[in-house]
């Protein structure tokens, strides 16, 4: 029992011993020298110490390390004198926050969707971001009109929308099995199909068994390309042709997208669960074997980490983008939604009553926008640890691979061309093959849903049918009949009203 | 009402013991009840439970269900799966509880107690991983025997001709075990007396089960058939959200998984506590009715 108390003590001192240890350092060591040139004009310089104000953000997507094992979360913390909670949910997300949002608890800066940001913004529970523009010079200086539009709802900035992306989609196929085989690359739709009957009907694994498909997926994106070779998009977007709104599943030409992709489908070349598929299931499924043929980003075949993993399960699996397919249409490779933005990031409108927290955040936002060193941080980690800068440009270390969740962390996105090739520059052909294919424009994304219908219904009724129209469960000689019920019992028209309306006043209809 | 007060003046120790469950009862389940005022509102979150302006007519919301084309198959699929999983929880549990009761090894009567309610404690996730594993089209276990035997292979998943008995057996194989441990109770509770007086009639094991232990459990079974009623129109949300996919919507969207994606996601509350006050409504109205019937038998609960 005696002996307990000194090693009590002596653990107490060597605790405060570190404590006084991180307390000396940080100050000197990260808050002078970056502050000042960032922050001039913040009020905060005048009381260096102040203690850090506390602010809570909210992500979706994929998870994020804690602080503790995250060197960007860090030193953004430090910089800003801020203290950070950070939440990333990967599923569900916007169940997630309609329950903060229902609970009165509301994070201080969140990700939003589409549908909930229109919501949301009409019930007045967020915060209309145009006054506090000024206050973030970087991004007023980023951002044009265009770029904001995808964050109003009825002409008010409830968001601020991350900044666009490029095209990363595109068809892929295992060239190991064309060699094996003895086939071309796909090039139309007619060698498309022999290819996907061939690599479900000859054994392209040569297991002398028939456990192969030629083609797998998630859901009707599966065809997204088969769409484009057509001319048109998957079901349910809205596209301009001839000066004309078009509603693909209207579309003559998606009609004959749909008996196309129902002769392969009876052919029994598609993985039979592409509509049961869920996440990355496909993906797998393909790394695996099952099929040669897939419709996905580059980031989800050959990031190094991915090539690893298909590697370690077959040596000679190589997986190839190919081309948009020729068809009789103009030969897109899928779509590319002009209203698109990776992710929204709104703030409450209850944050008004807390100026501080408000002020933080917008600093926030400020400070990881802009060519200036919130941005470095958030893209490429902490300078001499993660990369290093070599005549004005940014070189990668080794320590940068660590760093993949740093999309998360850059929460206005970034200039993404200068990103991608710095931070993949092995898969810099990839990018910039999926970049240069052809897509055909729509504009989803802008139309928001009209009121009074229930949005889901419809796209359940389409969906529904469109399967059952591919998988020859209904004759394609029906369709006249589904559309017809698509505007008298699911108001397609109103849809379409809206669409007009709103692209009429973005400019893009006259 | 004197009479009344000196009588419940005698009891009031029971009356004591009775004030946490009373108390519970009022905060947890009769409080919120007010919340289900949104269902006749446009309920606006900025604006409050009471703030928000009443619903133009009353019954809005409600309409939206039912002026819903999906409305007749919801109820449909809804009443359906319910009532398969009813008789398919029910009846085998009743079984499973009476077999076990039989069994004279003991050590062998725990093993299989313990083996068969340890699925109840297992996450739709994982329970749906493991369907996948034997049933599905492309990888699944069962479907590579068929190919390799027959030549054929079965979408179990997708097809809806087997979507629901999918449904069913799952549920059946996780709570198995879990259901008959209170008809397992009920039956320690009959009186051994009446066994030994069957014996000593010169009953055999099925008379014993058929006069004595299935009557002396009878109370029980239809307690729980009266308790499982009111939740009728729960068909088990977290099961089909997590199995189902667009092939089988037609046998497998119910009302729950319905409201979860146009409700919730369109950040509909009114709708969906709109939706939540008709399920309880046909709830309360079938255990009412069950226990009319269950009057004929002189089992009611009240």
């Amino acid at each position: 029992m005696k002996k307990a108390i000194p090693v009590l003590l002596m653990m107490v001192m060597l605790v405060g011993v570190v404590l006084a240890g991180c307390g000396d350092n940080s100050p000197s060591s990260s808050g002078k020298p970056s502050g000042q040139a960032e922050r001039g004009d913040s009020s905060k310089d005048s009381n260096a110490s102040k203690e850090p104000v506390e602010i809570t953000v909210m992500l979706s997507g994929p998870g994020v390390p804690d602080l503790d094992k995250n060197p960007i979360w860090q030193q953004l913390s430090n910089d800003l004198n801020m203290d950070m909670e950070l939440n990333v949910i990967a599923s569900e997300y916007d169940q997630q926050l309609n329950v903060k949002m229902a609970g009165g608890t509301p994070p201080d800066l969140f990700n939003i969707g589409k549908v909930p940001l229109t919501e949301m913004g009409r019930q007045g529970l967020l915060l209309d971001l145009e006054p506090y523009l000024d206050d973030m010079p970087n991004v007023k200086a980023l951002y044009d009109e265009n770029l904001l539009n995808k964050g109003r709802v009825d002409g008010t900035l409830y968001a601020l929308p991350k900044r666009a992306d490029i095209p990363m989609d595109s068809l892929w196929i295992r060239k190991d099995w064309l060699e094996r085989l003895d086939l071309e690359m796909p090039t139309n739709l007619e060698t498309f199909k022999e290819v996907a009957l061939a690599f479900t009907n000859e054994d392209p694994d040569g297991n002398g068994k028939a456990d192969t498909y030629g083609i797998t997926g998630t859901a009707l994106y599966t065809f997204a390309p088969i769409f484009g070779a057509y001319g048109t998009g998957g079901p349910g977007s809205y596209a301009i042709k001839g000066g004309e709104l078009v509603y693909t599943t209207e579309d003559p030409a998606f009609r004959e997208a749909l008996s196309y992709i129902a002769d392969l489908i009876a052919a029994g070349v598609v993985d039979p669960e592409i509509m049961a598929n869920k996440g990355t299931d496909d993906q797998q499924k393909a790394f695996q074997g099952k099929a040669g043929i897939l419709f996905r980003g580059w980031g989800e075949l050959v990031k190094d980490s991915y090539v690893e993993q298909y590697k370690s399960i077959n040596p000679d699996a190589e997986w190839v983008q190919v081309g948009a397919l020729e068809g009789p249409g103009d030969n897109y490779m899928s779509v590319w939604d002009l209203g698109r933005t990776p992710n929204r990031l709104a703030i409450p409108k209850s944050l008004e009553k807390s100026p501080e927290k408000l002020e933080q955040v917008l600093e926030l936002l400020n400070y990881v926008t802009g060519d200036g060193k919130g941005q470095n941080i958030v893209n490429y980690g902490i300078e001499g640890t993660h990369y290093k800068v070599e005549n004005g440009e940014v070189v990668p270390l080794p320590a940068m691979s660590d760093l993949d969740y740093s999309w998360q962390m850059q929460l206005t996105a970034r200039d993404e061309l200068a990103y991608l090739s710095v931070k993949f520059a092995n898969q810099k052909p990839y990018i910039a093959f999926a970049q240069e294919q052809p897509r055909l424009e729509v504009y989803d994304s802008f139309i928001p849903v009209p009121q009074g219908v229930v949005a889901d219904d419809k796209t359940t009724y389409e969906t529904e049918e469109i399967t059952k129209f591919i998988y020859g469960r209904r004759p394609l000689g029906d369709y006249d009949q589904f559309i017809e019920t698509l505007y008298k019992q699911f108001q397609l028209q109103l849809y379409l009203d809206s669409a007009e309306d709103t692209l009429t006043e973005l400019g893009y209809l006259q | 009402m004197g009479k009344a007060w000196t009588a419940a003046w005698k009891h009031r120790a029971l009356y004591l013991m009775m004030l946490p469950g009373l108390a519970y009862f009022v905060t947890y389940k009769y409080g919120p009840m007010y919340g289900a005022i949104i269902a006749f509102k446009d309920y606006n979150v900025a604006q409050g439970m009471m703030g928000s302006a009443w619903a133009d007519p009353w019954y809005k919301h409600f309409l939206y269900f039912y002026r819903s084309p999906y409305f007749s198959s919801l109820l449909w699929n809804t009443f359906l799966i319910s009532l398969y999983k009813l008789v398919w929880g029910m009846l085998p549990g009743i079984a499973l509880a009476i077999m076990l009761f039989e069994i004279g090894n003991r050590t062998f009567k725990r093993w299989v107690q313990t083996i068969s309610y340890l699925p109840h404690f297992l996450s739709w996730v994982i329970v749906y991983g493991m369907v996948m594993a034997f049933l599905s089209e492309s990888t699944g276990l069962i479907n590579m025997w068929l190919q390799e035997w027959f030549g054929f292979k079965i979408g179990f998943l997708t097809s809806t001709d087997y979507f629901r008995s999918i449904l069913v057996g799952t549920d059946l194989w996780k709570d198995l075990g879990w259901s008959a441990i209170i008809y397992l109770a009920a039956i320690s509770g009959v009186s051994p007396a009446l066994f030994e007086a069957a014996t000593v009639d010169g009953a055999g094991r099925l008379r014993k089960i058929w006069h004595v232990t299935l009557p002396g459990i009878r109370n029980v079974i239809v307690l729980l058939l009266i308790l499982r009623l009111g939740h009728m129109l729960d068909a088990g949300f977290d099961q089909i959200y997590i199995m189902y996919n667009i092939h089988v919507y037609p046998v497998a969207d119910i009302i729950d998984t319905w409201v979860f994606r146009t409700g919730l996601e369109q950040f509909n509350f009114s709708m969906a506590s709109a939706v939540g006050l008709f399920k309880s409504i046909i709830g309360f109205a079938l255990v009412l009715a069950a226990n009319r019937v269950a009057k004929l038998w002189g089992e009611n609960i009240w």
